[in-house]
């Protein structure tokens, strides 16, 4: 069976390039990748989107390759996806329950009462009940962020991206959150991809670990091999140590 | 010889400047193209969307430019009415032409001054805003979670701003003028007598067809060019900084290109066989 998602030699001139990214998640892996500043983390996430488009190489969804997709195949692929970033993007003259219904009122089949019922089971799961009404402006720093979280998941993607996304955030609301993402990553058919500056975080959570560099994957392993690895990038990050192979300015 | 190398550099960089003032003004054309043509395929994906998504924000943005604007428009439309009414019937005698006067008052209210002012409130009213909430979604990354959630943010925010334009400046300017004329009537009894029948009977014969042709075509171009140029403008900025610089750029095209069409289309129906 296909990869749910593979790059395969992928390289890319982007502000910040990568060069020559190969790895597959398969149905039901998680995975995180994560790297200094300007190690190629924002162009991967692009890529995965399918907004950068000038790339070599090639990347796959379910074997279908993304490359030289036509409008309408663009758009059935990000409905395939869900994204929820570090700037969280709600629409900010709509209601929390508007912003969670968007895709669903926007394209699904469901009638409007089912959009109701399923945003409401997402707001109940994710704590937000209570401000369906109110406009991002009225919303916590982490009750944003389960909105957004909602949004991207209200769809049932089979992949979701988080990038950054705990970023200005309290632990202990990081903590309250983690629940609802063990569901999420515990489902046998979806996957979850982090993307972060902060891999520990997501332990508990993903089957594998992939490090960038300077574009270049500098590390790529299982959970085991995160902690006990001693791939000197992946010490230096782990230790937050300034000598090592990277440069860090 | 310092001076003569001034003037001739002075000299050979007027074409240089001009030539690049006309190729930003062929890139800019260019690009605003590629913006509308980019509008037209958004259409693509109209047969898998549910229009309830795109009538509530048509039905929110007509509300903002049509309906609430009309209390200004009344007052704008009742005062020029007054001083147009006012101006025509004591000047107009002197010249002897008293018998044109429904005539000129059609032409310069429902056909002139109408659909320009009512372009111009919107335009300072609503496309402002419009260039505004466009460029904070820019910023604030809005634009991009609606692209990733495959929801066309020109099918999601230009079409439904269009719509709800055009709709709004036709139903303005046909209110424009019933205030002009109705409002602009009671307004001049203050200086000048001219019984009620006489004036509308006046108006009556001197409205045509080419008025309502006029009337409907400039809404339809001002409906176009308002939103399209506002949300172009809008969409650009790429930081907080350039907001204000968008917006600005967004208000005063628009106005100028509002002015510029006005005089086309009053040019060609001034041509036309309508009668």
């Amino acid at each position: 069976m296909a990869p749910l998602l593979e790059f395969i030699n992928v390289s890319c001139a982007a502000a910040e390039p990568v060069e020559g990214l190969s790895f597959s998640i398969g149905a039901g892996e998680n995975a995180v990748f994560f790297g200094v500043e300007q190690s190629g983390l924002r162009t991967l996430t692009q890529l995965m989107l399918n907004l950068e488009e000038l790339y070599s190489g090639d990347i796959r969804y379910r074997g279908k390759t993304l490359q030289g997709l036509d409008y309408l195949g663009k758009l059935r692929y990000k409905n395939e996806i869900g994204y929820v970033h570090g700037d969280y993007g709600l629409i900010s003259n709509m209601t929390v329950e508007q912003n969670i219904a968007l895709r669903l009122d926007y394209y699904s089949e469901y009638s409007p009462g089912e959009i109701t019922r399923i945003t409401e089971r997402l707001m109940g799961e994710l704590n937000i009940l209570d401000k369906r009404k109110a406009r991002p402006v009225e919303l916590t720093a982490s009750q944003i962020f389960r909105t957004a979280y909602g949004r991207a998941v209200a769809h049932d993607p089979g992949l979701l991206i988080i990038e950054h996304a705990f970023t200005g955030l309290s632990p202990l609301n990081i903590s309250s959150f983690m629940d609802v993402l063990k569901r999420r990553v515990e489902s046998p058919d979806k996957s979850v991809v982090f993307v972060t500056y902060d891999p520990q975080k997501f332990l508990d959570f993903a089957d594998n670990f992939i490090m960038l560099y300077q574009g270049r994957v500098v590390f790529s392993g299982d959970r085991r091999e995160f902690r006990e690895s001693e791939n000197p990038y992946l010490v230096q990050y782990r230790n937050v140590a300034l000598e090592g192979p990277m440069d860090i300015r | 010889m310092a001076d003569g190398q001034n003037n001739g550099t002075r000299v050979g960089a007027l074409p240089v400047t001009i030539g690049a003032a006309v190729l930003r003004f062929w890139d800019g054309v260019r690009d605003f193209g590629a913006f509308v043509y980019s509008i037209f395929q958004s259409f693509k994906s109209l047969r898998f969307i549910r229009m309830r998504a795109i009538y509530a924000i048509i039905l929110q943005q007509t509300k903002y430019t049509g309906i609430d604007a009309l209390p200004f428009i009344i007052v704008i439309a009742m005062l020029l009415g007054g001083v147009v009414i006012i101006q025509g019937m004591t000047n107009l005698p002197k010249f002897g032409i008293e018998g044109y006067f429904g005539n000129l008052l059609v032409i310069i209210i429902a056909r002139e001054l109408g659909p320009l002012v009512t372009a111009l409130i919107v335009i300072s009213r609503s496309g402002s805003a419009m260039a505004t909430e466009t460029a904070t979604q820019q910023w604030s990354k809005e634009i991009l979670a609606l692209e990733i959630s495959g929801i066309d943010p020109r099918l999601f925010i230009v079409i439904p701003r269009i719509a709800a334009t055009i709709l709004s400046i036709f139903s303005l300017i046909i209110f424009f003028d019933i205030v002009a004329f109705l409002g602009g009537y009671f307004i001049s009894l203050t200086t000048i007598y001219i019984p009620l029948d006489m004036f509308f009977q006046n108006l009556g014969t001197a409205f045509s067809l080419k008025d309502l042709a006029a009337t409907i075509l400039k809404s339809l171009v001002f409906g176009l060019l308002i939103p399209l140029a506002s949300c172009y403008y809008g969409m650009m900025p790429r930081s907080k900084f350039e907001i204000p610089i968008f917006v600005s750029r967004a208000v005063s095209r628009t106005l100028f290109f509002t002015i510029l069409l006005n005089a086309a289309i009053s040019v060609a129906f001034y041509f036309t066989w309508l009668e």
